[in-house]
């Protein structure tokens, strides 16, 4: 079951990265780096072997949590705005 | 009338203190004689050592007369008329009950006694309490700075009433030690066969079979279903076929047939021969189904999911997802050829946030079963992980099908 743990590193990697994508917008610069930092270790941790494959998921994974936060984001301002 | 200037010590704290018959130093203190008295044991007799050449004193209570922290001093004229072995059907505090493992009925666990508490009270000396704990151990062994710091920082005090405990068997047909053994007999079968089978699994061979052989035909019978399968060997290996037999009666089938698979050959078709006639063929054609391939009880209808796949999305469309699968309540994570990467429990998919991925939140390192493997093997898994469903995935990871527990049920009832 090594390929679905680079899977789930690589889940991982793309939850930190999004998060430190949030932070940097809101300008919480140290929060950030603390998040940059998490998701170069999950990258680091992954097999070697496995790197190559699970790239898109990771690419895919982060898109989707950015899509989804982003969506969350803007029900939360239509909930403030109704 | 004898003057203790402590009511209250430890066995561990008196024994080999000096022991003078007046003014004469005799020997040193062996051991305590207890005999039982309905509630706490009484102390009847003192087993005093001496040197090389003479025999021990065994000295009757009333005739101790002061018991101080450095001496015991006895009152007798003839040392003569105390020199005799102890008798072999006295219990004795330190032989039988230190360093032994007694039962605690109060939480059904098997202990080992590191001390005894001695009390007195209206002159008599009893055996009021057990102590379990390390520290009294650490204490023995004359280490009692650190004793005294566990106690303090890391140990509670492990002190239970002898109301509340059962000197376990030695020997088979050998009770010494066992004051209690009628309340044993008694309270034993309030004991819940799984807590039991606990027991029996702490307990060395002989007393294991002592104590199983104690218990009454069901009892004994539910029990040696809940013990580990070691366990379960042994002590139908030990006991007599006709009782092993009279046991394996009183289980269902399929019950049986988990008994039997685990004994050598030869032992289980003679049991075959002497249980009941009418259910030997069921538990024969049970026995031969633990052999045959798991994947004959395997479904392909479960949830099977990308890792991508976010938790919201499983949520919003779980009931169409799980209409008319077998397996409902995991989702199997799998790669777009079927290698399984992960296992998502339902509960844990409820607990997780909507934007997290499945491969966030699966177990990565999947219990599986092999494609060649037994439904002996899956039952075995079963026992062991109290999954509700195991995948069965080849070589290269690739899921085949997934056996659940209900599809076995049937041939193991007792897992339900």
């Amino acid at each position: 079951m090594k390929l679905g743990r680079a899977y789930k590193l690589a889940a991982l990697a793309a939850r930190h990265k999004a998060k430190a994508i949030v932070l940097l917008e809101k300008g919480d610069h140290e929060g950030a780096r603390k998040e940059e930092i998490e998701y170069l270790d999950c990258v680091e941790n992954i097999p070697s072997k496995h790197r190559l494959e699970v790239g898109p998921f990771l690419d895919a994974s982060l898109q989707a949590k950015l899509t989804s936060m982003a969506k969350e984001r803007s029900n939360g301002s239509g909930k403030h705005s109704a | 009338m004898v003057t203790v200037l402590e009511k209250e010590f430890f066995l561990s704290e008196i024994l080999g203190r000096s022991v003078y018959l007046k003014s004469e130093r005799v020997g040193r203190l062996d051991d305590f004689v207890i005999v039982e008295t309905g509630k706490l044991p009484e102390v009847s007799h003192l087993v005093v050592g001496r040197s090389y050449g003479y025999p021990s004193l065994l000295l009757p209570w009333e005739k101790i007369k002061l018991i101080s922290n450095t001496e015991i001093v006895a009152d007798v004229d003839r040392i003569a008329d105390f020199e005799k072995p102890v008798p072999d059907s006295a219990i004795l505090l330190k032989a039988h009950i230190l360093d032994k493992k007694i039962l605690d009925m109060d939480d059904h666990e098997v202990e080992v006694v590191y001390d005894v508490k001695l009390a007195l009270q209206n002159h008599k000396l009893y055996a009021s309490e057990v102590d379990f704990s390390r520290n009294r151990l650490l204490r023995r062994m004359g280490l009692k700075k650190l004793a005294t710091f566990f106690a303090n920082h890391h140990e509670k005090s492990a002190t239970v009433s002898w109301m509340y405990v059962q000197p376990l068997p030695e020997k088979i047909g050998m009770f010494k030690g066992h004051v209690k053994l009628n309340v044993l007999k008694e309270n034993i079968h309030d004991i819940h066969p799984v807590d039991l089978a606990d027991i029996l699994e702490e307990l060395d061979g002989e007393q294991r079979l002592a104590v199983f052989n104690e218990l009454e035909p069901e009892l004994a019978s539910d029990t040696l279903e809940e013990v580990e399968p070691r366990v379960q060997r042994e002590l139908i290996s030990a006991i007599k076929r006709q009782r092993a037999a009279q046991l394996i009666n009183e289980m269902s089938p399929a019950q049986a047939a988990d008994i039997l698979a685990i004994l050598p050959g030869a032992e289980a078709e003679e049991l075959l021969k002497l249980i009941d006639q009418d259910s030997a063929p069921k538990v024969q054609q049970i026995i031969a189904k633990h052999d045959e391939n798991i994947l004959l009880y395997a479904t392909q209808d479960f949830i099977k999911l990308p890792p991508i796949t976010l938790a919201e999305g499983v949520i919003g469309d779980y009931r169409q997802l799980a209409r008319g699968k077998d397996v409902v309540m995991y989702v199997y994570v799998v790669d777009e050829h079927d290698t399984l990467l992960g296992v998502v429990d339902v509960r844990e998919l409820i607990m997780a946030d909507d934007d997290q991925t499945l491969a966030e939140i699966m177990t990565d390192n999947v219990i599986s079963l092999g494609p060649e493997e037994t439904l002996r093997d899956a039952i075995e898994m079963f026992e062991r992980y109290s999954f509700r469903a195991i995948p069965i995935s080849d070589e290269t990871d690739h899921i085949l099908g997934v056996v659940s527990f209900t599809n076995i049920r049937g041939i193991k009832p007792r897992l339900d």
